[in-house]
């Protein structure tokens, strides 16, 4: 990588290097990380627990997160969460029952001017709409 | 250098550089906490130790606030104690209650238990009931009827090891297990999970116990406040050995013990004896007692013998804990360290000898230790030493139950066994005593430097001089 | 357009590419960091610390000279600068803006520092979700570096995983440690033993843009813009019922009122506004109608209110405040890194009660609970992100009570 980042410095992006190929962060990528940086596999596992971006746990195969910040909630209303639990048939924080979804909440995305924003399989979609929701999806 | 401040209005003199916490406690002000360790750096996690510092805009936790010269500290003021018990209600709301019933804390089930009942009975399912710092906290916060709905168990319990168990449930988040597993006994098994709500201990990546690296020190049960790491308890089994007729019962107690007894049972410093809890012992119903110092030379002995016999660095251990350390973490050093018994061990030799004297059946002997190390109750499990092997805490409940009074017990004057004059590293090869410091304990012996190692963490740096080849000692003992 | 934006820490969006460095220099950049490496380094420090006056933009509006003095006086060879952009906080994103824009400010103004209090390391850590700004940044790193002009300064991009608590400096450094982002104890403060253990100062992103243009202009420019107390410029996020939501940079001396109704075009149309949440979701609310007020940090402290990281969330007359506080207790429930009793266990309680509201079955009880659960994190808590947690609730009571009661059972 360029300006002088070993690539393995942050165990942060590692993880999330190692998620990109996988899709979540296995058991063998935590033990993997934990051998480069020297560091307890205990230690390491406990690192990444605490982040939410981090998924130690196999995903379903369409991950959405719902923005909870104060400016995408008013934008959202409820209409928007309606339209979500129509298509993939969960209410924010559960799987849907053929484990094909999972909807979740996520910290304020920062992009607060183009509210409501949701993240699918970690794309961004900013402002979306009830329309722009299936097509999405 | 002294520093002069004022703790509620008294004029008081503290080093610098000491805590709050250490300042009040030096002149008798009693500050509560929950997460405080202490030698161990400040958690400041709990909340509970929190004072009130003129001129600070918050409210500073003693326990890592340094005294400063002409500080004014109040730490017992009305809205201290609304917050503390505030504080402890919270906790109470996520802690499952199955202490001593009369003082049930909100129980949902209040209505439907009867005090008296309580009162009579004394038996309660936590194995912290009594000696519970939290429990205690709440009595004297008089936390009874909780402003919150209750909710106990959320997580199963991890009883995966029959020895170390873990309950999540009655975890407080103080943290103390995570620091003496990690950076005092370097075994990296417990550790944080998550955060908010899910936040909590786990062993070594959320597995259950028996698949992670707890090499069953016991060290952690030692430090909960509460119920949530503790050994597995063999009560009924044991008063059921001791009480049957067809079942000979011989016990041993060991003076490591001495300390936490009298901690536990409020009674004043030094004024427990073996002598004492030997006697209660024979209350229980044990038939015959082995003196420590027996099974202890009878250790020394094996010891001296792999000394003798060794080319100097000679490393050795008698500790289970150990074992499972070397094993998992210095397989390369396997060979190296050499095992002698434990004093759990010969005491089991120890009892066969007598058994074939008595000519008692193998099968109607069972054995009794009383031990302060947890290593042995693990041990005991895993590789039958012996029938029970039982902490203070578990000791505790036994007397509890069956009405031992210890501060009214007489002491029976037992046998005891003199060091044998032959041993020459007769310190080196006896009980060491455990603690929390980084370095190991260096000595000169007969010409010879030893090292004694009194935590895992200290056993780890011996083990790692050796690995890297620049060991300078002639004996080292391991120890966990 | 009566109100003028004061650009300082903008003073390029949308005039340069931020992909070239080249448009950069072109516009005057790196020469102040050629000026202040001929200035010694007590005085430039001395001059940012009393002259300019210069204060954090992250939320403390603690004097920025002062961590570099303190830094700099801390003993060790190796030292380290600290780029806080993990911009969490509901309603801001002033620093994705200044990246957006212009990451090369943001990287003089770092370099600046660093050759203020000697430092070896510099860390840019942002949070993970801004993939766009990462990757502008670590591209105007390597630009910078082509061109030599990071020196020995081991300059280099942290991306964060998703966690609030990063906003606060000592958690900050306990996640660029590879550690849970957990805060720390504080003495010792971060400008004696930071990141890994060196001494470190940790400036947000809007600080360090505002650097160079100090140091190019003069000290006595910089004090004289805006309040006197708090000089410079302060950027603004507007999000909410507002016709035109963005980033907005004004002089400290400007007024709320200018922010809103002049910069951000006002309510939307046939709406009025009820109220503003200033600095974010730990922040407290501002009736409507008291939007006349100065936006200086210190008379709005003054005023019990806070400018926190100048996030400005506009509600109208159709919002509830009820639910604006659920969102805002369920999000910090979520974002509490567990580690203090009050904040892990006080958020949870504090969640069930305000459900009750919004399900409609609350009591004073509830009521009662929540304000006590208030008192006590603001007093007990751990870090500012706890003391703050219920802030958010005991202004929206005080100002709009009718929206509790009316929720209450009667």
């Amino acid at each position: 990588m360029a300006c002088g980042m070993k690539s393995n410095e942050n165990i942060l992006e590692q993880a999330l290097d190692l998620q990109k190929q996988h899709g979540w962060v296995t058991p063998e990528d935590v033990k993997e990380i934990a051998a480069a940086k020297g560091i307890p596999v205990s230690k390491a596992y406990e690192t990444l627990s605490f982040y939410s971006m981090i998924l130690l746990k196999k995903p379903a195969d369409v991950r959405v997160e719902v923005c909870r910040g104060t400016s995408c909630y008013i934008a959202e209303g409820t209409d928007l969460l309606d339209e979500l639990r129509r298509i993939t048939g969960c209410n924010v924080g559960e799987r849907s029952d053929d484990g094909k979804y999972q909807v979740e909440y996520c910290e304020c995305l920062g992009r607060c001017d183009t509210a409501p924003n949701i993240v699918v399989n970690g794309k961004l979609h900013t402002a979306v709409t009830k329309e722009s929701l299936s097509e999405i999806l | 250098m002294a520093v002069m401040m004022t703790i509620d209005g008294k004029k008081i003199e503290a080093e610098a550089g000491m805590t709050i916490l250490e300042a009040a406690a030096a002149n008798d002000i009693r500050i509560p906490t929950l997460c405080y360790l202490k030698e161990r750096d400040p958690q400041a996690s709990c909340r509970l130790c929190v004072v009130e510092v003129e001129g600070a805009r918050t409210f500073q936790p003693s326990c890592a606030t340094t005294v400063r010269e002409g500080m004014v500290v109040r730490t017992d003021t009305e809205e201290l104690r609304r917050n503390r018990k505030l504080t402890l209600e919270l906790i109470m709301a996520h802690h499952p209650v199955d202490c001593h019933h009369c003082m049930r804390i909100g129980s949902s089930k209040e209505e439907d238990l009867d005090p008296m009942f309580c009162e009579m009975c004394f038996w309660c399912d936590c194995v912290r009931d009594g000696i519970c710092e939290l429990q205690k906290l709440n009595r004297e916060y008089h936390v009874d009827r909780l402003p919150f709905e209750l909710e106990g168990y959320r997580y199963p319990a991890d009883s995966s090891l029959h020895s170390v168990i873990r309950d999540p449930n009655k975890c407080i988040k103080c943290r103390r297990c995570i620091d003496i597993c990690n950076n005092v006994q370097t075994v990296h098994n417990l550790a944080l999970k998550a955060r908010g709500q899910e936040y909590r201990v786990t062993a070594s990546m959320d597995q259950p116990m028996a698949y992670s690296p707890c090499v069953r020190c016991g060290r952690c049960v030692d430090v909960c406040p509460t119920g949530a790491v503790y050994m597995e308890e063999h009560i009924d089994e044991m008063l059921f050995c001791v009480h049957s007729y067809d079942t000979k019962t011989v016990g041993m107690v060991s003076s490591s013990l001495l300390g936490e007894m009298e901690n536990l049972c409020g009674m004043p410093e030094g004024s427990l004896s073996v002598q004492k809890i030997v006697s209660a012992m024979h209350k229980l119903g044990v038939d015959y007692v082995i003196s420590e110092e027996q099974a202890i030379n009878a250790s020394r002995k094996e010891a001296e013998a792999i000394l003798e016999g060794a080319d100097a660095p000679v490393v050795i251990s008698n500790s289970f804990a150990v074992k499972n350390f070397v094993k998992s973490r210095f397989a390369d050093l396997a060979d190296r360290v050499r095992y002698y018994s434990s004093v759990q061990e010969s005491f089991a030799k120890e009892v066969g000898k007598l058994a074939d004297r008595l000519h008692l059946p193998d099968e109607s002997v069972k054995t009794v230790v009383f031990t302060a190390n947890n290593e042995n109750g693990a041990q005991a499990r895993e590789e039958n030493t012996v029938d029970f092997s039982m902490n203070a805490r578990e000791i505790y409940r036994i007397f509890l139950r069956t009405g031992v009074d210890l501060c009214r017990t007489v002491a029976t004057d037992a046998l005891k066994q003199d060091p044998d004059p032959k041993l020459v590293y007769g310190d080196v090869t006896g009980p060491v005593v455990f603690d929390h410091s980084a370095d190991p304990e260096v000595r000169r012996l007969n010409g010879k430097l030893i090292a004694v190692a009194h935590n895992l963490g200290q056993s780890a740096k011996l083990l790692e001089e050796i690995r890297a080849g620049n060991s300078p000692y002639d004996v080292i003992r391991l120890n966990g | 357009m009566s109100v003028q934006e004061t650009r300082i820490a903008l003073r390029n969006a949308g005039r340069i590419n931020p992909e070239s460095i080249d448009d950069y220099i072109n516009a005057g950049g790196f020469e102040a960091l050629a000026r202040a490496k001929q200035t010694e380094r007590d005085r430039l420090i001395e001059d940012v610390e009393n002259a300019s006056k210069l204060r954090g933009r992250g939320g403390a509006g603690f004097n920025t000279g002062f961590k570099w003095s303190g830094a700099r006086s801390s003993e060790g060879k190796e030292k380290y600068i600290v780029c806080n952009c993990d911009e969490g906080e509901p309603g801001t994103f002033k620093d994705r803006y200044i990246i957006e824009n212009d990451p090369f400010t943001v990287i003089e103004g770092i370099l600046i520092a660093a050759y203020a209090v000697e430092a070896s390391d510099a860390i840019i850590y942002v949070r993970g979700e801004y993939e766009k700004p990462i990757g502008l940044l670590r591209g105007a790193i390597a630009q910078a570096e082509e061109r030599g002009l990071t020196g020995n300064v081991n300059l280099r991009v942290y991306a964060g995983a998703g966690s609030y608590v990063c906003g606060e400096e000592t958690a900050l450094l306990s996640s660029i440690e590879g550690g849970r982002a957990e805060p720390r104890l504080k003495p010792p403060f971060p400008t004696d033993k930071g990141a890994f253990g060196k001494p470190t100062v940790v400036n947000n992103v809007e600080t360090f843009s505002n650097v160079p243009m100090i140091v190019l202009n003069g000290t006595d420019w910089f004090s004289n813009i805006g309040n006197p107390d708090y000089p410079g410029t302060k950027i603004f996020s507007v999000s909410g019922d507002v016709k035109k939501a963005g980033c907005y940079e004004l002089a400290t001396d400007a007024t709320l009122a200018d922010v809103i109704l002049e910069l951000a075009g006002g309510a939307t149309d046939g709406h009025t506004i009820k109220a503003i949440q200033l600095g974010g979701s730990s922040c407290g609310y501002i009736r409507g109608n008291d939007i006349d007020i100065s936006v200086a940090f210190d008379s709005l402290r003054k005023a019990g209110k806070s400018l926190g990281s100048g996030a400005v969330l506009v509600l109208d007359e159709t919002r509830d405040m009820v639910l604006q506080i659920q969102q805002i207790l369920h999000f910090f429930a979520h974002e509490s890194c567990g580690k203090c009793t009050p904040c892990r266990e006080g958020l949870y309680q504090a969640c069930k009660r305000i459900d009750r509201f919004v399900e409609g079955t609350a009591s004073r009880d509830d009521l009662d609970m929540l304000l006590a659960l208030s008192d006590l994190m603001a007093s007990d808590c751990f870090c500012p992100l706890g003391q703050g947690a219920l802030t958010a609730f005991s202004s929206a009571f005080e100002l709009f009570p009718e929206d509790f009661e009316q929720r209450m059972v009667k």
